[in-house]
Order: structure tokens, then C-alpha cells, then sequence
């Protein structure tokens, strides 16, 4: 699976303040992950966001994020459902940090994907990238789109 | 934009082997074989906050009489539309130190009748398809049997399916 991600920052006029792209790094356990659900019946999903400060390159052998960013809380963030292209498989998760929000004045530079339950940083990372550091202030949303494509 | 190039691949060997003395007949080796409703299969798996696909996983392998290669764009119906018989999967596995699922199962070519001609083996199964369980089965893999003749009604058809995420 090849995964992008797109981070976008947006003013309370519409203008884009901040835009960076970034591939991320799938892990060992996220790939574990993914091969058991053809072998086995089960409910696990991914479908939680977790936001960090760090700046250190993601690896295949990350369990959790360099350093999270606990603003809005120190739990992870459930995702709404995707979108899916019934062809291809693609899968397109979005995010959105409102404007007036618990994340305004927080610093964003690294994400995780996770795919079970559990409060902790190092439960079940699926994806881990990051990014150019973003800062949301209160009249700013940012919006974190991430692309999971099936590949080759 | 930099892509990396991991990905889902299914690998699949096909070895037919003699009853009567257990000597490999023939052994072919195929690669890259995930079919597009495959992926959005797993998609859908992984991360459909309905529960559609909750409790499917590879569950069959089974064989068909066409004999058109494979294209991304083929489907379980695609394969049906053909006289065809099917398996349940023997094993299927997550090996405890990598990323790779294999599934395995065996033909005995005396037991592959086809009700359309009357014949067993021999030319008459052309492909051979991995399949997710499901209401309608989904067509995760399939391969297209480049010398479907070296099958006879002596001889067993052992199919090993990995697939595998790098």
C-alpha cells in the first residue's frame, strides 16, 4: 500500500496558508496487521489519527509516534468514515482540526495511523509520517488528508 | 511527489505431482496477481466503518475453464461464467516473523469432473482463482495455466498461494 498525505492549512478567509505533501512509512506491525485480516475474521480498523511534534525520520519499526501532541487530549482522534474507489481500492481519509477548536495554537509535524483500541501512543501504529511543522491558530483549520493506494 | 514501491502481491505455485510414484511433474511459478476487486476488497476490510466485510477472509481456491490471461479488471463472475470446481483452502497462515499469508490446497485430478464434457483433468482447467468468502465470493488473485495439458487424471494439483506486503 502506498500512502500519501496531505497537509493543509486554512485561514478564516479560505486562503491556503500551509501546503506540504509527504509519503509515510507503513510498519512492520501495521503490515502484520493488514495480512492477518485475510486470514482470519475480525473487526479491527483503521480508523484513528494521532497528532505529534517530533521530527524524526518514521521507520518500518515505529510503534508510536516520536512525540505526541497532547493539546487536544492525550486519545487518539476516530476518523470519520473514507471515501473508497469500489475499482481500485483507494481509500481517502480527512481530518479536519476546526477553527475555534481544542487543537488551536497547537504544533503539528509528525501523524500516525492506528488501527485498534487503546489510549497509549504505542498501541497498533499502522503509518507514521511527517511533515513540515504546521502551528493552527483559533481562525485557522488544518485539514490532513491521507490517500491509501493498493500497489503494485 | 516520491512514491515508494511497497504493495500487495500474490505469488502462486502450481506443482502437479504423480500418484504413482510422487515425482514432480511440473512446477510454474506466477507473480503479481491481485486483481482490483481484490484490493478494494481489503480496503473495504481494513477500513469500512460498516462491518460488510467483517467476517471474510481467504477461503477458497478453486479452478476454472477459462482460458483468457488474467486482467486486473476480472471479477468472480468472470470465472464462473466457466464450468468450475473449487477447494477449501488446507492451510492459511500469518507467519509469526514476517508479513505473508499462505494459502494452500490440493486437486486430485481423477476427482475433477466436468459437468459440461464429461472429462476430468487434462485440458480442461485453464485457471485458478483465490477467493475471499463472502455472499457472493470475492476474486482476490488468479493465475492463467500456461500447459493446463500436463494435468491427467493421475496426478495430483497442489496449489501454494503467498501473499505477501512489502
Amino acid at each position: 500500500m502506498t500512502n500519501h498525505v496531505y497537509i493543509d492549512l486554512v485561514g478564516s478567509d479560505g486562503e491556503m496558508l500551509h501546503h506540504s505533501e509527504t509519503t509515510n512509512v507503513v510498519t512492520t506491525v501495521g503490515k502484520k496487521f493488514v495480512l492477518a485480516q485475510l486470514n482470519a475474521t475480525g473487526s479491527s480498523k483503521i480508523k484513528w489519527i494521532r497528532y505529534g511534534t517530533g521530527s524524526t525520520a518514521p521507520a518500518v519499526g515505529d510503534i508510536g509516534l516520536t512525540a505526541t501532541q497532547s493539546q487536544a487530549g492525550t486519545g487518539r482522534t476516530v476518523l470519520g468514515a473514507p471515501t473508497i474507489d469500489s475499482t481500485y481500492g483507494k481509500t481517502t481519509f480527512v481530518h479536519t482540526c476546526s477553527t475555534t477548536s481544542s487543537w488551536d495554537g497547537a504544533t503539528f509535524s509528525e501523524a500516525g495511523l492506528y488501527y485498534a483500541t487503546g489510549t497509549d501512543n504505542t498501541t497498533a501504529m499502522y503509518a507514521h509520517c511527517t511533515f513540515s511543522t504546521v502551528v493552527k491558530e483559533s481562525d485557522q483549520k488544518l485539514i490532513m488528508t491521507w490517500v491509501l493506494t493498493w500497489n503494485p | 511527489m516520491v512514491e515508494d514501491s511497497s504493495g500487495i502481491r500474490g505469488d502462486a505455485q502450481i506443482t502437479i505431482v504423480s500418484k504413482d510414484d510422487g515425482r514432480t511433474m511440473s512446477e510454474q511459478h506466477y507473480h503479481n496477481l491481485v486483481v482490483n476487486n481484490g484490493k478494494n476488497f481489503l480496503a473495504n476490510r481494513l477500513t469500512n466503518q460498516a462491518t460488510t466485510y467483517d467476517t471474510c477472509s481467504f477461503y477458497n481456491i478453486m479452478l476454472s475453464r477459462r482460458n483468457t490471461a488474467v486482467a486486473v479488471t476480472d471479477s468472480f463472475a468472470t470465472y464462473t461464467t466457466s464450468q468450475t470446481t473449487s477447494t477449501m483452502i488446507c492451510s492459511n497462515y500469518l507467519t509469526n516473523s514476517d508479513t505473508q499469508v499462505v494459502s494452500s490446497a490440493s486437486f486430485d485430478g481423477n476427482g475433477l469432473n466436468d459437468n459440461a464434457t464429461g472429462k476430468n483433468a487434462d485440458t480442461v482447467w485453464n485457471s485458478i482463482c483465490l477467493l475471499t468468502k463472502a455472499a457472493v465470493p470475492v476474486l482476490f488473485s488468479a493465475v492463467s495455466v500456461s500447459d493446463p495439458s500436463a494435468w491427467t487424471t493421475n496426478d495430483y494439483l497442489i496449489v501454494r498461494w503467498t501473499v505477501s506486503y512489502s
